[in-house]
C-alpha cells in the first residue's frame, strides 16, 4: 500500500549528516498561535477529532495559502489547493508518526499539491517547450472557491514593486524558487526546507546561495 | 568558489556562522561584506512585498468547507482506523471468531513476520522506503526480491502503451547541469548531442529528440 | 545602476554556464560534486513467442546479461530487450535526470551516502508528462531497483535503475 505522500514523517532516510543540524524552530506565527500544541493536537485529530484538526487549520491556513499564491500567483486557485492540502493531510494523518513538525509536513503536502497541478495544468493547456505560467494565464474556475476572490483587475492592485519581484521570483527554476519562498518568506530553517523538498541541507544552502544571486542580478536597480 | 564554500557563505549571510567563522573566506572575498548587506536587503524587501500568510480570504468559509468536504469523503483517520481494524479482521476471520485465540493468532502473525524478516530481507541491498502516487487510480506495490538481489517497484493501473506506438530509446552519457540550469544535453557516448532536456517553470520536463 | 563586485565575480562563471552555448553542457565541462554515477535503463519484457520484437541496443556500461537474469527471476517467462540506457553523475547539489528514453525516466534527488555507503535518494518516475511515481530509497551499489511500467506489445516496459561501484559485502 502506498503512502499518501512521500513524507518526512515516515521515512527511515537520515540527513546526510555533513553538518550538525539545527534545532526544529518553533511552529511560525498564524492565525492560532494560542492553544495546545502542535503535537496534541496531531494526537487527538489522529483519533477523528475534528475540533482538533480544526484549530490545526486554522493555525496555518494563512501560511499554506501563501505559499501556494507566491508560486502560482492565483489566489481563487489557490484557495482551492490550500482545501486540497488540508485534506490531503487529514487523510494521511493516521500515518504521520510526528517525527517531524506537523507544518513541515504539510508544507510537503502543500508543496506536492501545488505542483502536481501546476504540472496537471499545464499539460491541459499545451504550453509548449520554453514557455511559463504567467499569472493571467491561470483562469479562476474553481468550484468550491468564493466567487469574488479572484477579481479581473486584481493585478492592477498589487504593487508595481510587488509584481516586479514576482516577475523575478517567476524566472528562477523552481528548486531555487522554492528555496527562496520558503527560506525568505515562510522562515523555515535549512533542515525544515530539506524534510519539505526532500532534499540535503547541503543542497538547500547550494540553492540558496545561486537563487539569492540571480534574485539579486535581477532585482538590482531596488536595491539601496 | 567551491560548494563548501558556497554553503558557508549561505550560513553567515543567514547569520549562522559569524564573521571569524569565515574569516578565510572575506580575506579573499572582501567584497562578500557587501554581497551579504545586498542579501539582507533582498530578504527585507521580499518579506515587505510578498505575503508570508497572515490572512486568507473568507477565513471562516474555508473551516467550514474543508469540514464539509472531510465528512463527505468520510476519511477521518478513526474511520480509516476502524476500516484497517475490519481488513485485519476479514484477513483472519476463523483467528477472531474465537476470541479467546486472538492472542495466539498476533503471535503467530508476528512469528511469521519475524520469519519473512530475517529470510528474505539482507542485511544491505537497495530498497524503497515510502512511495506516492501523484494519480490516485495508480498504486506502487514494492518487494525486494531476494534470488535477484533486486527491489521492485511495480506501478499498477497504468494504461497500457498502445502496440503500434514506437517506443525507442537513448544511448546516453552523462550530462553536465550548469548551476541551477533548466536545460541540458545528452550526449551519444561518441559526443553527438541526442536529447535536450528542459525544465519549466511547473518542474515539468519537456523532451526534444536531436537529430543531426 | 551598479553591479556589485561580488555578483560579477560570482555571476560570470554561472553566466557562462547557463549559457546553452557554453562548455557546461558538454561531456568535457567542469562537473559539480557527484554524489555517485547511476545507470538507467529501459528494458521491454517481452513474450518469448512474440516475432517482430524491436530493437534493443548493445551495453558496454554493464553486465546485461547479468540484469538479464536478474529480471527474469522477477518476471518470470520473459524476454529482456534492452532499449535504451543513460549512465549519469548524480550531484550533490543538483537535480539529476537519468533518462534512457524519452518516454519513461526518472529524476534524482540525492541526500547523500548513509554510514554503510548506500546513497540516499529521493526518486520521481516520469511516463511521457506525467510523474506516475514518487518514492524514497536506499540504493547499495549491484542491488537494482526494477520499476516495472506499463504494458506494452505483449509484455511490458521497465526502468532499471543501478547504482554504478562494487557491491559491498554484507
Amino acid at each position: 500500500m502506498n503512502n499518501p505522500d512521500p513524507i518526512p514523517s515516515n521515512s527511515t532516510i537520515e540527513n546526510d549528516g555533513r553538518r550538525s543540524q539545527n534545532p526544529p524552530a518553533a511552529s511560525p506565527d498564524a492565525d492560532a498561535d494560542e492553544g495546545p500544541p502542535d503535537e496534541e493536537l496531531v494526537r487527538l485529530s489522529q483519533q477523528g477529532d475534528m475540533a482538533a484538526f480544526d484549530v490545526l487549520v486554522t493555525r496555518y491556513r494563512g501560511k499554506v495559502y501563501a505559499m501556494i499564491v507566491n508560486i502560482i500567483h492565483n489566489q481563487a486557485e489557490a484557495w482551492d489547493l490550500a482545501q486540497d492540502a488540508f485534506l490531503k493531510a487529514w487523510k494521511a494523518l493516521p500515518k504521520f508518526e510526528a517525527r517531524s513538525n506537523f507544518y513541515t509536513w504539510l508544507y510537503r503536502i502543500t508543496h506536492n499539491v501545488t505542483y502536481d497541478w501546476l504540472r496537471k495544468k499545464k499539460i491541459q493547456s499545451g504550453t509548449e517547450f520554453d514557455e511559463t505560467i504567467k499569472s493571467d494565464q491561470v483562469v479562476a474556475t474553481a468550484p468550491t472557491a468564493p466567487k469574488d476572490i479572484s477579481q479581473p483587475d486584481e493585478d492592477l492592485e498589487k504593487s508595481e514593486l510587488r509584481i516586479r519581484i514576482e516577475s523575478a521570483i517567476d524566472q528562477l527554476s523552481p528548486d531555487h524558487r522554492d528555496v527562496i519562498l520558503l527560506k525568505e518568506i515562510q522562515g523555515c530553517r535549512y533542515q525544515e526546507i530539506a524534510d519539505i523538498l526532500n532534499i540535503s541541507i547541503g543542497t538547500v544552502m547550494s540553492r540558496l546561495f545561486y537563487a539569492r544571486k540571480k534574485l539579486q542580478t535581477m532585482l538590482e536597480d531596488l536595491q539601496p | 568558489m567551491n560548494p563548501q564554500d558556497e554553503e558557508r557563505i549561505t550560513q553567515w549571510i543567514d547569520g549562522d556562522l559569524s564573521d571569524a567563522d569565515v574569516q578565510d573566506l572575506l580575506d579573499a572575498h572582501p567584497e562578500l561584506r557587501e554581497a551579504k548587506s545586498q542579501s539582507e536587503s533582498l530578504g527585507h524587501l521580499l518579506r515587505k512585498e510578498l505575503d508570508s500568510g497572515e490572512k486568507i480570504p473568507y477565513a471562516d468559509f474555508f473551516n467550514h468547507q474543508l469540514n464539509k468536504r472531510i465528512e463527505e469523503e468520510d476519511e477521518s483517520p478513526a474511520a480509516t482506523a476502524a476500516r484497517q481494524e475490519a481488513l485485519a479482521e476479514s484477513m483472519f476471520p476463523r483467528f477472531m471468531f474465537f476470541k479467546k485465540l486472538a492472542p495466539i493468532a498476533a503471535l503467530a502473525v508476528i512469528a511469521v513476520f519475524v520469519t519473512l524478516l530475517f529470510v528474505n530481507v539482507p542485511v544491505g541491498g537497495s530498497k524503497i522506503v515510502s512511495t506516492y502516487t501523484p494519480n490516485p487510480a495508480l498504486e506502487a506495490k514494492t518487494f525486494y526480491s531476494d534470488e535477484a538481489d533486486a527491489t521492485v517497484l511495480l506501478i499498477e493501473g497504468l494504461a497500457e502503451i498502445p502496440a503500434q506506438q514506437n517506443i525507442t530509446g537513448v544511448q546516453a552519457v552523462g550530462y553536465t547541469p550548469g548551476e541551477g540550469a533548466s536545460h541540458f544535453t545528452l550526449y551519444s557516448p561518441n559526443n553527438k548531442p541526442i536529447l535536450a532536456l528542459a525544465i519549466d517553470h511547473a518542474a515539468q520536463p519537456r523532451l526534444r529528440e536531436l537529430k543531426f | 545602476m551598479r553591479l556589485p563586485l561580488i555578483i560579477t565575480l560570482i555571476a560570470s562563471p554561472l553566466l557562462l554556464a547557463i549559457n546553452p552555448a557554453s562548455a557546461q553542457n558538454s561531456p568535457a565541462g567542469a562537473k559539480p560534486a557527484s554524489d555517485a554515477k547511476v545507470w538507467g535503463a529501459l528494458v521491454y519484457a517481452a513474450d518469448p513467442a512474440e516475432t517482430d520484437l524491436p530493437d534493443g541496443v548493445a551495453t558496454n556500461a554493464v553486465a546485461f546479461d547479468d540484469i538479464s537474469t536478474r529480471l527474469g527471476k522477477v518476471f518470470p517467462d520473459k524476454k529482456f530487450i534492452l532499449l535504451g540506457e543513460h549512465t549519469q553523475d548524480i550531484f550533490r547539489e543538483y537535480e539529476s535526470w537519468v533518462v534512457p528514453s524519452k518516454h519513461l525516466f526518472a529524476k534524482i534527488d540525492s541526500k547523500g551516502r548513509d554510514p554503510e555507503d548506500r546513497l540516499l535518494l529521493h526518486l520521481q518516475f516520469w511516463h511521457d508528462e506525467d510523474v506516475i511515481a514518487k518514492a524514497d530509497a536506499v540504493l547499495e551499489a549491484g542491488s537494482p531497483l526494477f520499476i516495472g511500467g506499463p504494458k506494452w506489445r505483449n509484455g511490458r516496459l521497465i526502468l532499471v535503475v543501478l547504482l554504478a561501484g562494487d557491491k559491498k559485502d554484507s
